[in-house]
């Protein structure tokens, strides 16, 4: 079995699902390896179809718009549980500029710096006890954690998970 | 004049210029408390999503659960959303976490045991195909969770959510011809597996 030719690869896909173009054609015409290649992806894919997927039901837009509703009106709006992050932060800056204009004044070299963001990966800092680790999950893949610490985020409970991340570094 | 016609257009008109936003100004619209702009997104992705979770855990009785917990999750976290993120990216991603997970330990509750499919089949001889057909099921999704796992996101978007190769890009992080190329390996790898060594 010949390899197809690898910067055609891509082309074979397209290919072997009936999109394809004219300068692929025209490569097809003399490749033999890259023809076996396109047949053979057209055999695979056949085979690992999938069946029909059923549709949802009619119903489970709605369900989902009232569920996100209520939950809505039963969570506070994290913006709020931020505000007073953002406030203090702003507190911080001023400060800061005070302080560097007063070093300024007297001479005396002093760095003004805006808090650092220190968040070992994003998102995790707005999640509130009482929600699960799939939301933070969207964030992280395995590879980029290891298997350990990704098994250790995606099994743990909310508490758990808060814990678990303001201890571990990224 | 113009406020006359906004009064004789009504709720038809109301949904018929939701459909017509993108996502992004869907997500506005929800953010700034329009449940049926909500709504629109859960129909515009619902199929997709339906798709990926019931495929990749083969149990249809948990499926609409799955979905719906996908999009609470996406609709009531939208903080998370960032910057110019596409909605659609950012859902698949979601939808691709819960149902690994949750496809893990269903895929185990799957294996049934030979005698209880020897026993169906001597009972219902006609249902052979299906258990067969199943029986490929099965041992294709066994294969794919064996597949690295930037491979098995890139499948299970395409072979099971039906994604088209920009959104799959869009997803994973990666551009279009990285993603068909993933793909290309990913199927022949699994051909191997599913068919045997050829
Ligand atoms: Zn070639």
């Amino acid at each position: 079995m010949k390899r197809p030719c690898e910067e055609w690869s891509d082309a074979c896909v397209d290919a072997a699902e009936d999109h394809i173009n004219a300068p692929f054609a025209s490569h097809l015409e003399k490749c033999d390896a890259c023809r076996e290649a396109v047949e053979r992806l057209r055999d695979d894919l056949e085979l690992l179809k999938p069946d029909p997927s059923p549709v949802p039901g009619p119903w489970l837009a709605k369900s989902i718009r009232h569920k996100a509703e209520a939950e809505r009106e039963r969570r506070p709006s994290r913006l709020l549980l931020l505000a007073p992050a953002a406030a203090a932060a702003a507190v911080l800056v001023i400060l800061a500029l005070i302080a560097s204009w007063t070093a300024e004044t007297v001479d005396s070299p002093v760095i003004a710096e805006a808090p650092s963001d220190s968040t070992p990966f994003p998102g995790h800092d707005i999640l509130q006890p009482g929600e699960d680790s799939t939301l933070v999950l969207n964030d992280i893949w395995e590879e980029d954690w290891g298997p350990g610490v990704y098994g250790l985020l995606a099994g743990a409970d909310d508490d758990d998970l808060i814990r678990i991340l303001e201890n571990i570094p990224p | 004049m113009s406020k006359r016609s906004v009064a004789i257009a009504g709720p038809r008109a109301d949904l018929d210029e939701l459909e017509s936003r993108d996502d992004a100004g869907l997500v506005r619209a929800w953010r700034r408390g329009d449940g049926r702009a909500a709504e629109t997104l859960v129909r515009r992705h619902q199929k997709t999503v339906y798709r990926l979770v019931l495929r990749s855990t083969g149990d249809p009785s948990t499926a609409d659960d799955i979905t719906q917990k996908v999009f609470l999750k996406a609709l009531t976290n939208l903080e998370q959303l960032k910057g110019d993120r596409a909605f659609q990216s950012w859902l698949m991603r979601i939808a691709l976490n819960f149902s690994r997970s949750r496809g893990r330990g269903l895929s185990r509750w799957l294996r049934a045991p030979a005698e209880a499919l020897a026993r169906l089949r001597s009972e219902s001889p006609g249902q052979d195909e299906i258990i067969d057909k199943s029986r490929m099921s099965q041992r294709i999704r066994a294969a794919m969770e064996k597949l690295p796992k930037r491979q098995q996101r890139i499948v299970r978007l395409r072979l099971y959510a039906e994604l088209p190769f920009k959104s799959i890009a869009d997803t994973v992080g990666t551009t279009e011809a990285s993603a068909k190329v993933t793909y290309h390996n990913a199927i022949q790898t699994l051909r191997r597996q599913v068919r045997g060594r050829a």
